[in-house]
């Protein structure tokens, strides 16, 4: 049986692998149009990336905690990192124009098509390393709430 | 016998160059090599290269080599050449060669 926590990171690879040039999200705030383009999206991916996989985007899902929630429920803060990486990226606007992306994706439907209650973003960051090629990367930490019966997750 | 760091280095580089490298019109005979290296951003873990190019110390000064200058690197047998900046002072070998980090240019 799938449970609910495997659907939510599915609901959100699958999103995350819809950003392109052009795609548009609606938020609250109104339309918004992304900028950058993703080739996949790697849960839990411990191995490096060749510079043709790029851009990327890695997911880990490593802890939840877990409340007791109402009407004999549990309620599960699953925490979760994503963290991408753009290649000949000559200054770090690719970075920051990524996560500006991938907040929209997740902005665009909280409670990841109703298995979630809400989500939050903890903190966004972005970096630089530069060798024979600039790579421009960042990370991005959200908590989803879901609710699931008692001693299920 | 002492050494002759210059004649030596001249030898070293006569012998293995395999590339020119310009400064604006000037240029020199090099020895350019391409690892690769590994970079990471957060947890997330890159291939990438770390090249560089050794040249006569001599040629180093009279180029003007230094950080953040724009070098071309032509590879014998290439017909066009890569544009590069240099990451970092150049490292002396203490034998007449400098090594210098290269990085791709903005």
């Amino acid at each position: 049986m799938t449970t609910k926590r495997q659907q939510i990171v599915d609901a959100i690879v699958d999103r995350l692998k819809t950003i392109i040039p052009g795609k548009v999200f609606t938020l609250d705030s109104g339309s918004y149009t992304c900028q950058s383009s993703i080739i996949d999206v790697y849960p839990w991916r411990k191995t490096a990336f060749s510079a043709a996989e790029l851009p990327a985007i890695r997911l880990e899902d490593a802890d939840a905690d877990v409340e007791p929630g109402a009407s004999g429920q549990h309620e599960h803060k699953l925490h979760l990192s994503l963290e991408g990486a753009v290649l000949k990226s000559t200054t770090a606007a690719a970075a920051r124009a990524m996560v500006s992306d991938v907040l929209a994706a997740i902005g665009s439907d909280v409670k990841w098509g109703g298995l979630a209650r809400w989500t939050d973003i903890n903190s966004h960051s972005i970096d630089l390393e530069q060798a024979g090629d600039i790579i421009s990367g960042f990370q991005i930490l959200i908590t989803v709430t879901y609710r699931t019966p008692l001693w299920r997750m | 016998m002492g050494f002759d760091f210059i004649a030596d280095s001249r030898t070293i580089i006569n012998e293995f160059a395999n590339c020119d490298v310009f400064v604006g019109i000037d240029s020199v005979r090099g020895i350019f090599g391409e690892p690769s290296k590994m970079v990471s951003t957060f947890d997330l873990s890159v291939g990438t290269t770390a090249p560089t190019v050794s040249l006569e110390m001599a040629c180093v000064v009279d180029l003007g080599i230094d950080s953040g200058i724009i070098v071309s690197i032509r590879r014998d047998g290439m017909s066009s050449s890569d544009d590069y900046a240099v990451a970092g002072p150049p490292v002396h070998d203490g034998a007449g060669l400098a090594v210098v980090t290269l990085t791709e240019a903005p």
